[in-house]
């Protein structure tokens, strides 16, 4: 038996060009903000927020599924505050666990290597000019005691910071696992006709 | 030393609370758009209802996914290059999409969008390579 649609064109029809509109002043935005040395793009404050935001990866890989492959609601029949309730349990726990592994360091505290030591295997050490936010390879760095900085080896004064981010393997780990959980956790809103 | 970290803090601060006032504004539609009486009007129901269509979207999602989360550690091509032929790219599956009429994506094509725009993101328009 075919349900009946509801379909309201207005709202959707303002959404739409709400969201486009959003997306393009984004986009333009982040384009400013690359042409302002001063400035950050929206880029890089997502990409260096991992790992303390490491819920973010997870929350785009719910939204991937939510977005392309929803459940249908006939399949598995899960409550509304059931849903926001295990995303928003879901969601405490990464920002707990993200605000916990994160640690950065100059080097009046510790020096390259042994703070190299103590990575665990989910985790690598970056190092990023402070600056300009590029990465550069940590051997090349040494440490500039009066400063308590981390610079070149080749004596450039521009400084480096040292942190800790999650390997590549289980950032994509992480996103899989926000896949599974958009497609148990958010059903689809409407049901598809069955024919 | 002081000035620098004190100009780029509030450089990091005013990007970030002005991506932060955009999602609020879509966040606050989606609460809007869940309570109210009028179905089909929520993000997620226009984005699948757009992912149908176009083949952009799902690509343009991957791109982003795999540039803003990972990145490989070697620079392939120039960054202003890779945001060149992100945008040829995007440009050219937009046209594709509009001159193409189609009833529905199936799935595996949109995984493959999906997936392609990922690999895209990650190995061609990287943040994260060592210089």
């Amino acid at each position: 038996m075919k349900k009946k649609i509801n379909i309201s064109r207005r709202n959707a029809t303002i959404f739409k060009q709400f969201f486009i509109i959003a997306m393009v002043v984004m986009t333009v935005a982040d384009l400013l903000f690359l042409a302002i040395p001063k400035y950050s793009t929206i880029s890089k404050i997502v990409l260096y927020s991992s790992p303390q935001y490491m819920v973010f990866i997870w929350l785009f890989g719910m939204m991937t599924t939510n977005f392309f492959f929803p459940r249908k609601k006939s399949i598995i029949k899960i409550k509304k505050s059931t849903s926001i309730v295990v995303s928003v349990c879901i969601a405490i726990i990464l920002l707990f666990v993200g605000h916990a592994i994160v640690e950065e360091k100059n080097c009046a505290s510790a020096d390259f290597p042994s703070f190299k030591k103590g990575v665990p295997y989910y985790m690598e050490v970056t190092c990023r000019e402070y600056e300009e936010n590029i990465r550069v390879d940590c051997n090349t760095l040494k440490c500039k005691q009066q400063a308590q900085a981390y610079i070149l080896k080749d004596g450039s004064d521009k400084t480096h910071q040292l942190r800790y981010d999650l390997r590549l393997e289980m950032k994509l780990i992480l996103m899989i696992f926000g896949f599974i959980s958009g497609y148990f956790i958010w059903s689809q809103s409407i049901e598809e006709n069955i024919t | 030393m002081e000035n620098i970290s004190s100009t780029l803090i509030h450089g990091h601060l005013v990007v970030s609370c002005f991506t932060l006032i955009v999602l609020t504004l879509i966040g606050l539609w989606e609460i809007y758009s869940n309570f109210n009486k009028e179905k089909e009007d929520n993000l997620n129901i226009i984005m699948y209802r757009w992912s149908e269509k176009y083949y952009f979207l799902s690509f343009i999602w991957g791109i982003i996914g795999g540039h803003l989360f990972f990145g490989f550690s070697k620079l392939l091509i120039s960054s202003y290059l890779s945001i060149v032929i992100v945008a040829v790219l995007s440009v050219l599956i937009l046209f594709f999409d509009h001159r193409v009429k189609r009833t529905q994506i199936k799935t595996y094509k949109k995984v493959l969008s999906l997936l392609i725009g990922f690999l895209f993101g990650h190995y061609v328009w990287t943040m994260n390579a060592i210089v």
